[in-house]
């Protein structure tokens, strides 16, 4: 570590978005970096609420920590593999430039009056992005629906405990197909030196929505090119679902409602289609916006199995999905619950 | 009846509102430690990217930029 500057940062309220982009969602993230601003590689992942810290460890950090010496060593020499690690031109230029937070926030923290709420957070710059789109009523793009993939959208896992190590290859997966294996090293991934599962998923967040990418892993001591193809809607595989900023589209599109998906066996119990939409209300929101499905008539305990005559087999993820790429503010969108066997249609309201 | 409905009422608010200004207090009292804490550690520049940048120059060293 002390062969390292190391720079804690506590506030997004002056960011450098034209430098700094990463998974704005993230509690915790790191960047290593060259001084004159190349990013050597990302470090931080999560993909739930509850376990935040699962994608990462020690010793995970500490091999990633290892290969950007080892980047730093060779640089500039080594520019190419570093090129696309390296942000792209912002629009904004730091988060009060997006029309809904300007001048909400000073660029400096009060730390002699309430400090935590003179702090912009990092979700809210997804937020700010996101509004701007819907007040345009346009479609919300797969890349600010659907941020930063892990790797498992295309079914691959890497080990946390390692820098780059393939944990497991889901069968008949887009990474299957291609021919990763379990135990593989990727050494690049669309032709980016991979530090981390950060780095993956700067990879994929940048992919396009149909595109061969080219990886190459290090198996038995070898290394081999293998090529991913990614389909159309591959994006879509990615949980948004415990995403802060998922909770903008809660209020936008459920009023307020939290689900959680219906097993087999609770369909058969319940009573709905087995491969239809059943989604159960796990909470209500209470206030305001965030109460806009109590005042529909919505209850906890309740069985989604239509939206918007949508009948599909989705996860609370994907309604969030539809909710950003098919309605908009001001529509009423028909819904229908299960209510303990009795069928009820009600309407919830699209909101900003 | 409506008289105590309301004195409920407001005893319920006044009572939870302190509790919402003191959870509010603790986070504050909290960042206000964590930067103590990191200030006062040499390891770690605090909230200063610039600074930061300086030194890594003046050191050719790379640098560690947690986002915390």
């Amino acid at each position: 570590m002390d062969k390292f500057v190391s720079v804690r940062i506590v506030k997004a309220n002056d960011l450098d978005l034209n430098l700094f982009q990463f998974d704005y969602d993230l509690t915790f993230s790191i960047f290593f970096m060259n001084a004159d601003k190349t990013i050597y590689g990302r470090y931080g992942t999560r993909s739930s609420v509850e376990d935040a810290e699962r994608h990462m460890s020690k010793e995970g950090l500490a091999q990633a920590l290892q290969s950007a010496l080892m980047l730093h060593e060779n640089y500039p020499g080594n520019r190419g593999v570093l090129a696309g690690k390296q942000p792209i031109i912002s629009e904004y230029k730091e988060p009060n430039d997006y029309p809904s937070l300007r001048g909400r926030y000073k660029s400096t923290l009060d730390y002699a009056g309430e400090v935590t709420k003179s702090c912009l957070h990092c979700h809210q710059i997804q937020d700010a992005a996101r509004r701007i789109v819907r007040e345009q009523h346009k479609p919300i793009s797969e890349p600010l629906m659907y941020p930063y993939p892990l790797p498992q959208t295309i079914g691959f896992s890497l080990d946390p405990q390692t820098r780059s190590k393939i944990k497991s290859v889901a069968d008949g997966s887009a990474a299957d197909l291609a021919g990763l294996r379990t135990g593989d090293e990727v050494i690049t991934l669309g032709g980016q030196a991979i530090l981390s599962i950060a780095d993956a998923q700067w990879v994929l967040h940048h992919a396009k929505s149909s595109q061969n990418l080219p990886v190459v892993v290090q198996r038995n001591g070898e290394r081999v090119s293998l090529t991913v193809k990614l389909v159309e809607g591959w994006r879509r595989q990615n949980d948004i679902s415990w995403r802060v900023s998922s909770w903008g589209m809660r209020r936008i599109g459920t009023g307020g409602l939290l689900f959680q998906p219906l097993t087999t066996q609770e369909r058969r119990n319940a009573g709905v289609d087995l491969d239809g939409l059943a989604l159960r209300v796990k909470h209500v929101g209470q206030y305001g916006a965030h109460a806009a499905a109590k005042r529909a008539g919505v209850k906890v305990g309740d069985i989604l199995i239509s939206y918007d005559s949508q009948v599909g087999d989705w996860t609370p993820s994907q309604l969030l999905g539809y909710i950003g790429q098919k309605t908009v503010t001001g529509q009423k969108v028909a819904i229908r619950i299960n209510r303990e066997g009795k069928i009820l249609n009600l309407t919830l309201p699209i909101q900003k | 009846m409506k008289y105590l409905f309301t004195v409920t009422v407001l005893c319920t608010l006044l009572g939870a509102l302190p509790l919402r200004a003191q959870a509010q207090s603790e986070r504050d009292k909290a960042v206000r430690l964590d930067k103590q804490e990191v200030s006062e550690d040499d390891f770690w520049i605090y909230d200063n990217f610039e600074r930061a940048r300086e030194e890594a120059i003046r050191s050719k060293k790379p640098l560690l930029i947690v986002f915390r």
